[in-house]
Formats: C-alpha cells, sequence, structure tokens
C-alpha cells in the first residue's frame, strides 16, 4: 500500500509541470498584454522596455517557462506582475479561505443528500420519491448568482440576519454562500446516491440478506449502503476538489477570498505568476483528492484492498487449493 | 407416518410490470414430509425459482400477487406479517441461492455473514458464543474456521457455495430450498457439494427442495420429484415413479430423459425437446406443453389445463392418461 | 495668471474634466481598466453639472459635497473624532503598500503618503506647500528650492528631513521613472532644504514628482533596513497609517494623531477599506449599513440607489471620443466619410436611452485646458451625413467596420449601431473583448474603432498626444498621418505644435499650443465624438467633506468627518 501512495505522491511534480506548461501556453496566445495591466495608462515605451526587460518579458517562450521552472523548484513562485509582490502572499492566505468554503459545502451536501437519496432508493416509486426529485431539479436550475443576491437581500439587508459580505463575522459569514453554493449540487448528488443505493438493492446478496430474516434497515443501511459507498466517496471527493477552483461566482459575489477569484482576476490582468501557482495549487489539490478516494476505496471495499495485500493471502489460497479443497 | 411441513395448495403467482401480467405459477400443488428431500426440475424459466421465494415472502411486494395457500407447519405463510415471516426466514426456512458469486456481501467478512443468521435470531447471544457456532458450522461444511475472517472474493466458486450453504443451515433450520445449487459450479466440485449437502441433511435431519435441471443430481439425492413446466406440475411422485423407465410418463418428461446423453450409445446428434420454454406472459392455450408435444392431440389445443392421472402418488397433467385409470 | 483662471473657468462652467495623467491618479484608471465589470471610476471629477441629472446632488469645488442632512456637526471639527468610523469599498486588494509598487493603488497612497505640495481640498487651481513650507523656483524654470517644515515626523516618530526624500526617491526611481525623466538631479541642500534641478523647463513639473504620493516620503531607515519592496518599510507621514490588513479583505487606516498639516488633519478615526469584488454587493452593502460610501458608473446600480431613497453624488469622470482607425481601415482615410460619421449620431439620445440622460454629451474631444469646441462638422444632422456619403459615390453597405468594445460600453455602442442600422448602415458591427485584450489591440493597433482613456488630465494635457499622436507614441489612436493629405498636412502641423509645448515653461502657454494640436484633430475628424461618463457616490448621510478630487479622482479621508454627534 505505501509503495502505491508513493508512487501517487511522485507522480505530482509531472503533473504540475504539465498543467504549469499548458496554462502558460494558452495565457500566451491571446492578445492581451500583461504589461498594459500594470503600467498606467500614460506610458511612454522606455518605461513599457525597461519593465518587460525586469519581467524577463522579453524572452522566447521556452526561456521564460524553463526560468518559471527553474524557480519554482528552488521554492521561488514568483512575483505577481500587477502588485510586483511575492505570488505567495497573495495566494497562500487564500487557500485556507477556499478549503474551508469546500470543506463545510461537501459536507452540508453529503449531510443533507445522503440520507434523501437513500430514502429515495429505499422509497422509490412512492410520493416521496417523487417530490424530493422535482425539488432537487428545481433547486439544481436556480442561478446561483440570483440566489445569491436575493438571499443577501432579504436575509442580510431586510432582516439583518447574517452579514452581506466578507467572512470577518465567524460562523455567520457562511452561512449565505454556503447555502447558495450547496444547493445546486444537492441536487445532483441525491440523485446519484439514489441511482447508486437502487443499483446495489438490486443486488443478490441483498436477498440473501434478507432470506437470513434480517429487517429492512439492516438491509439498506448496512447491506446495502457499504456498497453503495465507492460511487458515493467518488462523487463527495470531486464535489469538493471541483469546489476548490469553482467557487469563483459565489467568492465574488459574498466577497470571500478564494483561489477560483484570484484565478479570475490573474486572468483578467494577464497576470502570469499568479495564475500558474493558482493553478498549481488546485492541480495538486486534485491529484491529493484523487488519492485519497482511491486508498478510502481501499478502506471500504476489501477486494481493492487485496490488491494491495497481494502476496500474503495469495499463499495462503493456493495451499488451500493444492489440498484438492474447491 | 411424518406430518407434512410443506403444502403448497392451488399456489399461483402472477407479475405485473408495465401491464403486461406474467403468470410464472399456475395452480401449484405440491406437499413435502419432514425429512424428506424433493426434487423440483424443469427448464429456466418454468417457474421453480419464484415458487420457491413465494415459500420465503421474497417476492417483489408491489408487482407480485399470490393466490393460493402456502401451509408450513400448518400455517398459512400468504398474507402473513412481516415480522412474522422474518422470524421464519433463516431460522425455520432458509435458502441456498443459485450464484454464490453474487449472493455474497462482497464487503463484509464471510464469518460475519454466517453469525448474522444466528444473531437475527437469537438477539441476546454473546459474541464468544457465536464465534464458537460460526467456527463449528464451518467445520461442518468443510472450510477451516481460521478463514471466518476472510472475504468472499478470496474464496474460490465451491468454496464460496459452502459459505452459501453454512449462512442456510446456521440456525438449524427445519426445510432448506436449495435453487440450483450446483449450476454454477463445475462438475467435480458439484458431487463434492452434493455429497456434503446430503450428509448434513441426513446428520440435521431437515427437509429439503433441491430445484435443479440437473436429472443426475436429483437421481443421487432426492426422494421425490416434480416436474415443473410453464409454472405448473406436469408430473410428480417418487423418484423411483418418476425415473422408472417402464412407465409411461408425460411427454415432457419424456424428453427430459431423452435429451440426455447416453454414456453407452455413440451418436452423432442428441435429442432436444423442439421449440422454445415458452414466456410466462404468453403462455398457449389448452395445455402449456401442447406447442412442442410430439403426441399433441386436438384436445390438447384449446380449453383448460388437461385433467391429472393419479396412481398412487405418481400424478400426471395430460390428455394421453384420460380414460386409462381414475382421474382427480 | 488670469489665462489660467480663465481657462478653470471654462472647465468650470462646461463642467468637464479628465482624470489623472501624470499623477498617480493615472492607476485609478488602471482599476477599472482592469476590472471592466466594476467601472469603478473613483477618479476625477470636480464640478457640479446640470447636464448629470437632477435627481443626483451637485458638488461643487472647493465646497462641502455631501451634506449631512440628520447631523448637528456642520463644520468640519478640530481634531480627530474619537470612536467615529468610515467603511469605504474597493474592488481589488491592496496586497502592496509602499507607495510607488502598485499602480493601482492609489486611493491607499493618498491618504498614507505625503509630498511636498498638495491641491488644497482636491483642488488642482489651488496648490499649496504639503511637506514644504514654501518653494522657489529659478527664472528659468530649472531649479526648484523647497524648504521643509521642522515639525513633520513619519508615523513612527522620525524626523522627515531633505535626505529622506533622496533616499525615497533614489529607491522609487526604479519604479516611477515617468517623474523623473524631466529630472536632472535632486539633492539634500541642507537638513531643511532640497533642490531639484530639471533637464528643461516643464509646466506641469510642479503636479508630478513634489505632489504625487506615488513618490511621496517614506522612511529611509526602513528603506534601507527593508529595501523598497517589503512592506515594513512603509511608514509615510500622512494623513493616515496602515494600522490592519488582512489579505484580501481589508485594509484599515488610522488616523495619524502627529499629522504636521492642519489643513490635512484627519477627523474620522478608523477608515476600513473593505475589498469587495463586485458591486451589486457593495451596493447592498451600503444600503444596509455596512458600508459606508460606495462608487460605481454603472447605471443601474444608480438607479436603485435612486430608487431606494438615496441621493448619489455625482461627478464628470472620463471622456471617451470613439477614434478612428484610418491605418487599418480604408474608408477611414476618406475625410467626407468620416465627416459623414460624425453627422449622423444623436449622442443626446445614446444618452438618453442608456444612462438615463445622465451622462454628458461632448463638445470637444477633451473637458479641460486644451479643450476646444467641436465645428459644425459634428452637428447632429443625419440626412446630411447620409447625403454626403451618396454624393461621395458610396453605397450604405461600402461602409463596414467593426467597433471593437470593453464591456463596459457594450450597452452605449449597441444604441449607436442602432442609429447606424435605422439610416440603412447595417454593415457597421460590434464585437466585444474583455479589457485586457482591448488595450493589447490598442497597442498592436489591431482595431478599426475603439475608446481608450489616454492619460488627459487638466494638469498635464498633453499627454493624450504624447501617447496617441506622435508616430513613438506607445497606443497610437490617432492617425491623422494616415488620412487624407489635408490631414497629413495637419499632422505635422500639430506635431510642431507639441515640440513648442514642450518648450513652455508656463502652463498658460501649454494650454495654448494643446488647444491648437486639439482643434488640428477635431478639424480633421479623428474620432466619432461620444459621451463623458459621469461617476455616483453613494455615502451615509452621517458624514460629510467628501472631496473628490480633479486630477486625484480619489476619496482624501482626510477632509471627512461625522455629522453625528
Amino acid at each position: 500500500m505505501t509503495k502505491f501512495i508513493i508512487k501517487r505522491i511522485l507522480m505530482i511534480p509531472i503533473m504540475l509541470l504539465c498543467v504549469a506548461l499548458l496554462v502558460f501556453l494558452l495565457l500566451n496566445i491571446s492578445a492581451a498584454d500583461p504589461l498594459l495591466s500594470i503600467l498606467p495608462s500614460e506610458y511612454t515605451q522606455e518605461e513599457y522596455d525597461a519593465l518587460e526587460h525586469e519581467l524577463g518579458l522579453d524572452k522566447p517562450l521556452v526561456v521564460q517557462y524553463g526560468r518559471w521552472v527553474a524557480n519554482a523548484v528552488r521554492g521561488d513562485l514568483g512575483t505577481s506582475y500587477k502588485t510586483r509582490g511575492p505570488v505567495i502572499d497573495e495566494v497562500g492566505y487564500r487557500v485556507p479561505t477556499s478549503l474551508k468554503l469546500a470543506a463545510i459545502t461537501t459536507f452540508i451536501m453529503i449531510l443533507i443528500g445522503l440520507p434523501l437519496g437513500v430514502m429515495c432508493a429505499v422509497k422509490q416509486y412512492t410520493a416521496f420519491d417523487g417530490i424530493v426529485n422535482i425539488l432537487a431539479k428545481f433547486m439544481g436550475a436556480i442561478p446561483g448568482f440570483w440566489l445569491g443576491l436575493l438571499l443577501m437581500m432579504k436575509l442580510g439587508m431586510e432582516k439583518k440576519w447574517f452579514p452581506i459580505y466578507g467572512i470577518e463575522d465567524g460562523w455567520k459569514s457562511w452561512v449565505l454562500p454556503v447555502i447558495t453554493l450547496v444547493l445546486p449540487f444537492i441536487a445532483n448528488y441525491i440523485r446519484q446516491v439514489r441511482s447508486a443505493m437502487l443499483d446495489c438493492i438490486r443486488q443478490d446478496y441483498v436477498r440473501t440478506a434478507r432470506s437470513k430474516g434480517a429487517r429492512e434497515r439492516r438491509v439498506i443501511f448496512h447491506e446495502a449502503l457499504k456498497n453503495a459507498m465507492l460511487p458515493i466517496i467518488t462523487m463527495s471527493g470531486s464535489v469538493f476538489a471541483n469546489l476548490l477552483g469553482g467557487a469563483v461566482v459565489i467568492e465574488k459575489l459574498f466577497a470571500i477570498p478564494g483561489i477560483g477569484l484570484k484565478i479570475v482576476e490573474s486572468v483578467n490582468n494577464r497576470d502570469i505568476p499568479t495564475l500558474l501557482v493558482c493553478a498549481m495549487i488546485l492541480a495538486v489539490f486534485t491529484i491529493l483528492m484523487n488519492l485519497l478516494i482511491d486508498l478510502s476505496y481501499a478502506v471500504v471495499d476489501p477486494r481493492i484492498r487485496s490488491t494491495f495485500a497481494g502476496k500474503q493471502k495469495k499463499k495462503i489460497s493456493d495451499a488451500g487449493k493444492q489440498k484438492g479443497v474447491a | 407416518m411424518s406430518e407434512k411441513i410443506l403444502e403448497l395448495k392451488d399456489l399461483s403467482i402472477r407479475y405485473t410490470t408495465d401491464k403486461i401480467i406474467s403468470r410464472a405459477v399456475n395452480h401449484v400443488n405440491l406437499s413435502l414430509e419432514k425429512g424428506e428431500v424433493l426434487g423440483l426440475v424443469g427448464e429456466t424459466g418454468a417457474g421453480k425459482t419464484t415458487t420457491a421465494l413465494s415459500i420465503l415472502g421474497l417476492l417483489p411486494k408491489y408487482t407480485s400477487e399470490i393466490d393460493g395457500e402456502i401451509l408450513f407447519e400448518g400455517e398459512n405463510l400468504v398474507g402473513a406479517s412481516e415480522k412474522k415471516m422474518r422470524s421464519i426466514r433463516g431460522q425455520k426456512i432458509s435458502m441456498i441461492f443459485q450464484d454464490p458469486m453474487t449472493s455474497l456481501n462482497p464487503v463484509y467478512k464471510v464469518g460475519e455473514q454466517i453469525g448474522d443468521v444466528i444473531r437475527f435470531h437469537n438477539p441476546k447471544i454473546g459474541r464468544i458464543e457465536v464465534e464458537e457456532r460460526v467456527d463449528g458450522i464451518l467445520n461442518m461444511v468443510g472450510i477451516a474456521p481460521s478463514r471466518k475472517n476472510d472475504y468472499p472474493h478470496q474464496f474460490s466458486g465451491g468454496m464460496k457455495q459452502r459459505v452459501m450453504i453454512a449462512i442456510a443451515i446456521a440456525c438449524n433450520p427445519d426445510l432448506l430450498i436449495a435453487d440450483e445449487p450446483t449450476t454454477a459450479l463445475d462438475v467435480t466440485i458439484q458431487a463434492q457439494v452434493i455429497r456434503m449437502m446430503r450428509n448434513l441433511q441426513q446428520e440435521l435431519g431437515s427437509s429439503v427442495i433441491l430445484i435443479t435441471h440437473d436429472l443426475g443430481i436429483v437421481a443421487n439425492f432426492c426422494d421425490k420429484v416434480a416436474i415443473m413446466y410453464g409454472g405448473e406440475i406436469v408430473e410428480s411422485g417418487t423418484l423411483e415413479e418418476v425415473f422408472d423407465k417402464s412407465r409411461s410418463h408425460h411427454p415432457y418428461t419424456d424428453g427430459l430423459f431423452g435429451s440426455l446423453p447416453n454414456i453407452t450409445e455413440r451418436t452423432a446428434r442428441l435429442t432436444p425437446i423442439t421449440g422454445l420454454t415458452p414466456h410466462p406472459s404468453e403462455l398457449p392455450d389448452g395445455c402449456k406443453f401442447h406447442p412442442r408435444c410430439p403426441k399433441c392431440m386436438d384436445i390438447c389445443q384449446k380449453g383448460d389445463n388437461p385433467p391429472k392421472y393419479v396412481k398412487d402418488s405418481h400424478v400426471i397433467q395430460c390428455h394421453l392418461f384420460t380414460g386409462k385409470e381414475a382421474q382427480s | 495668471m488670469k489665462r489660467s483662471k480663465a481657462i478653470l473657468a471654462i472647465s468650470l462652467a462646461a463642467a468637464m474634466m479628465f482624470s489623472v495623467a501624470g499623477c498617480g491618479g493615472a492607476p485609478a484608471d488602471q482599476t477599472s481598466q482592469e476590472q471592466p465589470s466594476q467601472t469603478q471610476d473613483g477618479n476625477e471629477g470636480q464640478e457640479g453639472n446640470d447636464a448629470a441629472g437632477d435627481e443626483t446632488k451637485q458638488m461643487e469645488v472647493g465646497q462641502d459635497a455631501a451634506g449631512g442632512e440628520g447631523g448637528a456637526v456642520t463644520e468640519k471639527p478640530e481634531g480627530i473624532q474619537p470612536g467615529t468610523e468610515f467603511t469605504y469599498w474597493t474592488n481589488t486588494d491592496y496586497p502592496s503598500h509602499l507607495p510607488w509598487m502598485d499602480n493601482a493603488a492609489a486611493q491607499l497612497q493618498y491618504n498614507l503618503y505625503d509630498n511636498l505640495l498638495y491641491r488644497y481640498h482636491a483642488d488642482s487651481s489651488d496648490v499649496r506647500g504639503n511637506i514644504a513650507e514654501s518653494w522657489e523656483v529659478s527664472e528659468d524654470g530649472l531649479v526648484w528650492v523647497f524648504k521643509i517644515k521642522d515639525n513633520v515626523t513619519f508615523t513612527n516618530g522620525n524626523k522627515v528631513t531633505a535626505e529622506a526624500f533622496v533616499k525615497t526617491w533614489d529607491a522609487a526611481k526604479a519604479y516611477q521613472p515617468r517623474y523623473f525623466n524631466v529630472v536632472d538631479k535632486y539633492e539634500a541642500t541642507g537638513e531643511l532644504e532640497l533642490t531639484v534641478t530639471l533637464k528643461a523647463a516643464s509646466p506641469t513639473f510642479i503636479y508630478e514628482l513634489p505632489m504625487q504620493p506615488g513618490v511621496g516620503v517614506v522612511d529611509p531607515a526602513l528603506l534601507e533596513e527593508y529595501g523598497p519592496e517589503d512592506n515594513r518599510a512603509a511608514v509615510g507621514c500622512g494623513p493616515y497609517y496602515l494600522d490592519e490588513y488582512v489579505s484580501g479583505e481589508r485594509i484599515v487606516l488610522k488616523a495619524n494623531p502627529n499629522y504636521h498639516n492642519p489643513d490635512r488633519a484627519p477627523s474620522i478615526e478608523t477608515c476600513k477599506l473593505e475589498v469587495i469584488p463586485d458591486m451589486n454587493t457593495a451596493l447592498m452593502g451600503l444600503m444596509s449599513g455596512q458600508l459606508d460610501c460606495m462608487n460605481t458608473a454603472d447605471m443601474e446600480i444608480v438607479s436603485s440607489l435612486v430608487d431606494s431613497g438615496w441621493e448619489p453624488i455625482a461627478y464628470p469622470a472620463r471622456v471617451h471620443p470613439w477614434w478612428f482607425n484610418a491605418r487599418e481601415v480604408e474608408i477611414f482615410k476618406d475625410p467626407v466619410v468620416r465627416e459623414a460619421l460624425c453627422h449622423m449620431i444623436d449622442w443626446d439620445a445614446v444618452n438618453d436611452l442608456v444612462y438615463n440622460g445622465r451622462y454628458i454629451k461632448l463638445e470637444s474631444y477633451w473637458a479641460g485646458p486644451g479643450e476646444v469646441p467641436y465645428g459644425d462638422g459634428y452637428k447632429y444632422d443625419p440626412q446630411l451625413g447620409v447625403q454626403m456619403l451618396e454624393d461621395a459615390g458610396y453605397s450604405k453597405d461600402d461602409i463596414a467596420f467593426t467597433i471593437e468594445v470593453n464591456p463596459d460600453f457594450v450597452s452605449q455602442i449597441t444604441a449607436v449601431i442602432a442609429q447606424f442600422t435605422e439610416l440603412g448602415f447595417t454593415k457597421i458591427e460590434m464585437e466585444t473583448y474583455d479589457m485586457s485584450t482591448c488595450l493589447g489591440m490598442i497597442k498592436n493597433g489591431t482595431y478599426h474603432m475603439t475608446t481608450t482613456h489616454n492619460g488627459y488630465s487638466e494638469e498635464n494635457p498633453l499627454t493624450p498626444y504624447d501617447m496617441g499622436l506622435i508616430p513613438e507614441g506607445t497606443q497610437r489612436i490617432m492617425w491623422m498621418d494616415q488620412m487624407d493629405e489635408a490631414a497629413q498636412a495637419a499632422y505635422e502641423e500639430a506635431l510642431q505644435h507639441r515640440e513648442a509645448a514642450l518648450k513652455c515653461s508656463n502652463f498658460d502657454d501649454f494650454v495654448v499650443e494643446v488647444e491648437a494640436i486639439t482643434k488640428l484633430c477635431q478639424d480633421n475628424y479623428c474620432a466619432l465624438g461620444g459621451l463623458q461618463r459621469v461617476g455616483f457616490y453613494g455615502v451615509n448621510p452621517d458624514f460629510s467633506g467628501i472631496y473628490i478630487g480633479t486630477g486625484t479622482g480619489y476619496l482624501e479621508f482626510c477632509y471627512l468627518y461625522s455629522n453625528v454627534e
């Protein structure tokens, strides 16, 4: 198992290099010029040339990329074009914020979505299933920006229950953004959980369990749910990874300083160093998340665990075979 | 004379899906005495599994309807409460399913799955006692007790089936229903498993319904035979009665025996029964076997089911036998 | 001096001010340009203007803009009002606090860093000594000697000397070279005496190096210790000092109790800048009380404010003519086409339709010094325009070009194109790009027609020509040399006027030359005309003392005070 983990972690630098290359190329294709975003609107050609030279933008792309990689490996993640300060300063603090937002949202999604999805699967064809389905579809169709503004207006401005923006007000600041962010995800999650559960409920081993005299509740939660965990875990993990960089609209609306927002700003400013670092961070987290998902498969599913354990068990079953026992 | 442990009286089961009615089981009458082994023979789709599931009350609730009676130890199980059925399942009646590969839950240990049965029906039992009982059962089915902490995927097919058997006998049920227990296994393993089941049956004294399409196994293990076609019992009787070549049999029975390869003769071709088993939603009128019957007569094609010809315990449902002996 | 007063009178009357060029205010443009969805025009603006709509309050130079209606306090009190807090918004974060690092951080710099001179109450015509108690200029305008006040200290207690300026400017030179281009040398000729020698006399110098907070003085001891890029060296002697900075969330400024200039003494104890990327959120923040002030140029937001009973303060912002790129588009070479197009658009109608009449129709390419009223060629007479084109032999389909637009102007140009279409010119189209791409296209000269802020300010009205007219200009937008022969001759003349302007030693003569250039450009129809934007401030009526600087364009917190007991 450790070998597997190590192998995956060793893959990370290679993936990062590829992501960096891709981002680098894409940004340099467009007509926009990062220098124009930095210079004041009335600049002279000397200033332009000087800045270009200082930032190393007069060199060919390959050299620029190579330089960036060489620096990054040494720990120097570059200087933001826009603010001339180290990128790490601007991006570093945003990571915990984004993580927090993503974590809370995923947690709420699982908290509400999992039981609802399971119940829908159990009560398939009943009114409950139908109503939850319709509600879920409705919630999934609501545009986030609109919902956010609405909540902000009604609950923040009129009722003054929650602050309108920012994250300085303790737990209250997180309520509106999380609600806005979570609703479309819950819809999808419920449907997927339901489908995974239905698949499992139809399996033969569920019938075996019933034939043993098990209570229905045990059948659902003990026998079926654990098997449905694999697709459910995958889903939860991928939603989390998605939210890290994908909550831009909410981050912008509620003034939450997160990575997604930083990425959009960097693209608008053509601030390549910042963008590269943000992309790296997202890539690392995605890879780690995938690794975590794979590892949790091993925890949940003994068949996968066996592929890691390998040799030890094989010996025993081989020995058994030799004795002629089927 | 032993009492009847199970009696199916005029049992009919209908499935309704998407407005299509499938008549899986049609007016089936069966009985089983204590300690007896009944072989239920038929092709795929004949209604054998449905009959078995109905005894345990495991048919899908909303899409199936049961008419008739299922009398277990005198009590009618049709319409019984869920609580009652739960106490019966695993403890009084248990089932061994067809495909051991998928019938075991892959994420729990084997010992746990066996122990479950014991725990369900003995809520106050202690952990150690459960362990001991599990060990005992594993020994009985020929699996080393040290393997109780292994997962199903670590067992071969035959071993898995033994685990299924272990689960079924864990609480020493009065009636064991084995649904094609060896179909998924290869021949050598089949023999082992059947032998083991026979030993167990003798040791525990349980009654067994063995569902199979393999006449060889029936010959090996069963006391009584019932042949099912189109959801009906077309012929039933003791093993001797049904296997007796000198007697006349239902044309389907003849067809079944006739399609067995003969070890002494050399033939280029086997003799199958022509045609295909009808789908339960499209059953023919009259005698359900008539489209495939080599001895089909006009009277067979329409009307009700053919009358039953009874001699001792040998019952044949066929027009061919009308007028020969007393009819029931 | 009479001349400049007259010019100012004209600008006052016409009420069109432009955004900063040479000053750190330019960054303000940067802000707006960088986040197109934001359109925060924190800059420029001075005069109240009737054209700006009657629902909005007018603001006049030198006067208190936000009348504290609920307030008992009507005059700015002495000293700091304890416990007062003013929460303002900013669209972007300011991670770099040193004056010269971030061109977009002018809002911060104006409050943290002082320089030798300043504009009293944000009025460009009223230049006074800030850290300098007096200054002298030599006859030829080359040598400037500043006498520094004796009692000025940085917020950490160290004394401000001439040497501090020298050290600061040594560091700032690398980052803000444009203020030093005209400077030959600067040295501390005494503990409190600073001498700056220019390479050539410059009429605009007074607004640049000695006045811009972007080169404001910073404690040299800290500069020495931490270097010119470390925030720990960001200690100035302005009316506020930076108390707290939470990355991405807010910057908290506290009033400097030992501030040296009584005319700029701060009253509000704490000023918070909250980072809010979305304007709608800021609007709600204002309406719910979480914010005390927000500014915008977005008409929908302004309408929401007005509908909710607020009275936003209007200030004229940037001018936006739509420039013809004759290098890329053949038909623009023909003066008949250009003039005809100028006749065809009813800018009043566009103003009414898109901006509820709140914007201002242009009467010149600029607003302020250097502006010259349009000739008759710009009069709205669509039939004349159509006729001119017909007579010249153009079919309506011949008039085909694309207008490159950044998101701020989509509505405006849609209205313009609608007018063209109504007249039968269906081949005129619009393409929208984000701000960065637009800037890039302007630099590369690949657009057909677009608008940009060209650095115009009333302190240096020559800048747009430095950038957009001369052959080596970095953002060519006036392509007279690519147009017809008459235009090309005018181009040569314009260049000569520019040379002359650069030789002027006083501002009045300077402006005369600029006006000449402007007239040449206008008479040769370099642009289609356009509108002047108007920005709006929504302010919590508990506060008074809102001065939005001409040429600075930012809210200087030091003039604010709370009018509530």
